[in-house]
This record gives structure tokens, sequence and C-alpha cells, in this order.
């Protein structure tokens, strides 16, 4: 991995170790890492979210997971 | 910290909105804080096949399917980069507790994979539907919640791994 400097105002900073004392992250490194993911994420679909893709699907019918995963299974068994 | 095993009846639905939807979305909402959670790689293969079969029963188009399977291994991957989320390989020692338990119980192979995967990575409850909560309960001495309970049940459920 590479070290790279940025700056930020005190604000977001401290709003940032505000969650890392939380124990939502280990240091500041994985949430800024975590950041980025997220919003490349976000940018790259439709769906920024799980939410959001099943809010997209949310008027269809669908079949029970569960059968679906099974008949996978099934399949595996031919 | 908890592992819970997040077996691929439980996990697909958070990709799809159905009954079962938000007890998993909890859950992942939860992962990193109080639990970690555990998958096979093989949930991976049986996720795609999934959502392969829900195109080919006309409930995604091929386009969407192409989509939202990138979008589920780009999920899948941040949770893991992220340490949320564990994936544990199929490896040779798996697969031979896997036989020993095909063979006494009479199960399907992938049945057999995520309770040994279970198992083996020292996961203290498994997440399944109803579907799975009947068949895998009787063979395994992991706690199984279906994530189909009312919320409320649920959560109670789940607090009671703190107890």
């Amino acid at each position: 991995m590479r070290v790279i400097s940025v700056r930020i105002d005190e604000q977001l900073l401290n709003e940032a170790l505000k969650q890392i004392k939380a124990g939502k992250f280990k240091n500041f490194s994985e949430l800024v890492r975590e950041a980025l993911r997220t919003y490349l994420l976000r940018n790259r679909y439709k769906w920024r979210t799980r939410e959001e893709l099943r809010e997209y699907l949310k008027k269809r019918k669908f079949r029970r997971s569960g059968e679906i995963i099974d008949e996978v299974r099934e399949e595996d068994e031919l | 910290m908890i592992y819970i095993y997040l077996e691929p009846s439980a996990l697909f639905k958070a990709y799809i909105p159905e009954q079962g939807s938000d007890n998993i979305e909890y859950i992942l909402s939860k992962l990193g804080v109080e639990f970690t959670g555990i998958t096979s790689r093989w949930t991976l293969l049986e996720i795609t096949r999934g959502f392969v079969k829900r195109k080919n029963l006309g409930e995604l188009t091929p386009k969407e399917l192409k989509e939202i399977v990138a979008f589920f291994l780009d999920d899948i991957n941040r949770l893991l980069v992220s340490r949320k989320v564990k994936i544990v390989d199929v490896t040779k020692s798996i697969i031979e507790k896997s036989i020993s338990l095909i063979l006494s119980k009479n199960l399907y192979a992938a049945d057999a994979i995520h309770v040994q995967t279970a198992v083996y990575s020292g996961a203290r409850v498994m997440l399944t539907d109803d579907i799975h909560i009947k068949r895998l309960a009787k063979i395994t001495p992991l706690k199984i919640i279906s994530v189909e309970l009312t919320k409320e049940e649920f959560i109670r459920q789940i607090n009671t791994l703190f107890s």
C-alpha cells in the first residue's frame, strides 16, 4: 500500500475521530479506505447501496431466495 | 467478536426484496462492530448462479443480471477488505469433513460444505431462511436462526448470543 498525505479541515477530522472512537474503524487509514471504496462503488452502479437495489426491484415478484438456492443445489446433484 | 455464518439463502436476501431482507440488512449493518460475518467462497458461486436463474425465470433482464452480479461481488469485496466479512476457502480439510457429513446425513454437497465451514471457522450462529433451518438444524450443533422471523423475534434471538 502507498502512503499519501491529504489536507482536511478540523471539523471533518473531529467527526472522523468520533467514528474511530466509537469502534467503527480501527484507525484513520481504515476509515479513509472504507470511505473511498464506498464513494467509488456508489458511482459505479445505478444503486448506491443494497437498500437502493432492493428499492429498485421492489415492485416485482420474486421467488424466495431459499427456493432458488435449493434449485442451484439440485442442479449440482444432476 | 461473535462470528456469524451467512448461509446463501440468508445472504441472497440482502440483494432481493423479500421477507427477511430487513433482518439480513440489520446484521450486515452491525458487521465489524459487534459481529464478523463468515461465509464460504462457495456462497459467491451459489448466489451468482441464483441471479442467473432469476434472469432465466424472467425476474431480471440480461442487462440487470450483469449489473447486479457485479454490484454483489463488489459489495462482498468491500465487506471483505473492510474486515466485516471473512470468506473461507473450500479447503481439502473442509471437503473431507463434508464427505463424512454427506455419507452420514444424506446432505446436498453444498449444505455439507456450509455446515463444515461454519464449524471450522468458529461461527457461533448460522443465518438461513425458513426452508434451510429445518434441514440444517438437525445436523449441526450450531445455533441456527432464520432471517424470516419477525424483526422483534430476530433481534431477540441475536441478542441471546451476548448472554
